[in-house]
């Protein structure tokens, strides 16, 4: 049976919130620094790399599977199961990811 | 996540009418399979049950094939002196698979698939939907 739970799409934006750090959701100092510099320990690009990281497991698994069905070793049912999950996941973290961006594009607008 | 688990129980419904067809299809493909000699048996018709399982690591109850069986009607008969299977009176035993009965089988087997995946349709699409809020 294929084991869907580990590359949940919901644990991946769990994930993601945690890693933003303990910062409160209004503040700038949650996002974090681009380099990795700042204050707090989860930066926004340990954020993104840690949840395409994520994404990129899913897809694999499903790649695999995919290669194994056409070897004919695996089911069917598995196969498509693996691959919606891969999707979902990918279409959660990229969801989740516009908006990300679109907040830190909306601070680095903002006049001064 | 509730909805990702109850994908993986129609899943596993899904598998179960799959062996459920692998069954019907060897049991219509052996419908002509007469005994090959006169105190050989035919071929047994095959049933099977399913069973409620507990998947200890994702606590969810999935449907599983407890056991194949053996149906324990009796084989036909039917009269053909000719037949190097036939019995001093002149018979030989046929099968006790019934094709209007796998025919009724295979209905079901083809509802129930349908239903479990319009259950995970279903599911994916509350996801899905649920993740377009975000956009």
């Amino acid at each position: 049976m294929v084991d869907i739970k580990s590359v949940d799409a919901a644990n991946a934006y769990a994930n993601t919130l945690k890693n933003q750090g303990g910062g409160s959701v209004g503040s700038v100092g949650s996002i974090g620094s681009l380099d990795g510099a700042g204050p707090d320990k989860g930066t926004f690009s340990d954020m993104l790399s840690q949840t395409i990281e994520g994404t990129a497991g899913a897809i694999d698994k499903s790649a695999n599977l995919g290669m194994e069905a056409m070897n004919s070793n695996s089911d069917l049912v598995d196969v498509v199961t693996t691959v919606q999950n891969a999707e979902m996941v990918l279409e959660t973290v990229v969801a989740v990811r516009d908006k990300v961006i679109a907040a830190y594009n909306d601070i680095i607008k903002m006049p001064i | 996540m509730d909805l990702t688990k109850a994908m993986m129980i129609s899943a596993s419904g899904m598998k179960v009418q799959n062996v459920r067809m692998r069954i019907i299809a060897e049991n219509l493909a052996n419908q002509d399979s007469v005994a090959t000699g006169p105190d050989m048996d035919p071929y047994r018709r095959k049933s099977l049950t399913f069973a409620n399982v507990l998947d200890r690591e994702t606590g969810l109850k999935k449907v599983e094939v407890k056991k194949v069986l053996y149906d324990q009607a009796e084989f036909g008969m039917r009269y053909d002196p000719g037949h190097p299977a036939a019995d001093e009176t002149g018979y030989i035993k046929t099968t006790n698979v019934n094709g209007l009965v796998e025919l009724m089988d295979m209905k079901q087997a083809q509802r129930s698939y349908e239903s479990n995946l319009n259950a995970m349709d279903v599911s994916k699409n509350i996801i899905m939907r649920t993740v377009d809020l975000l956009r």
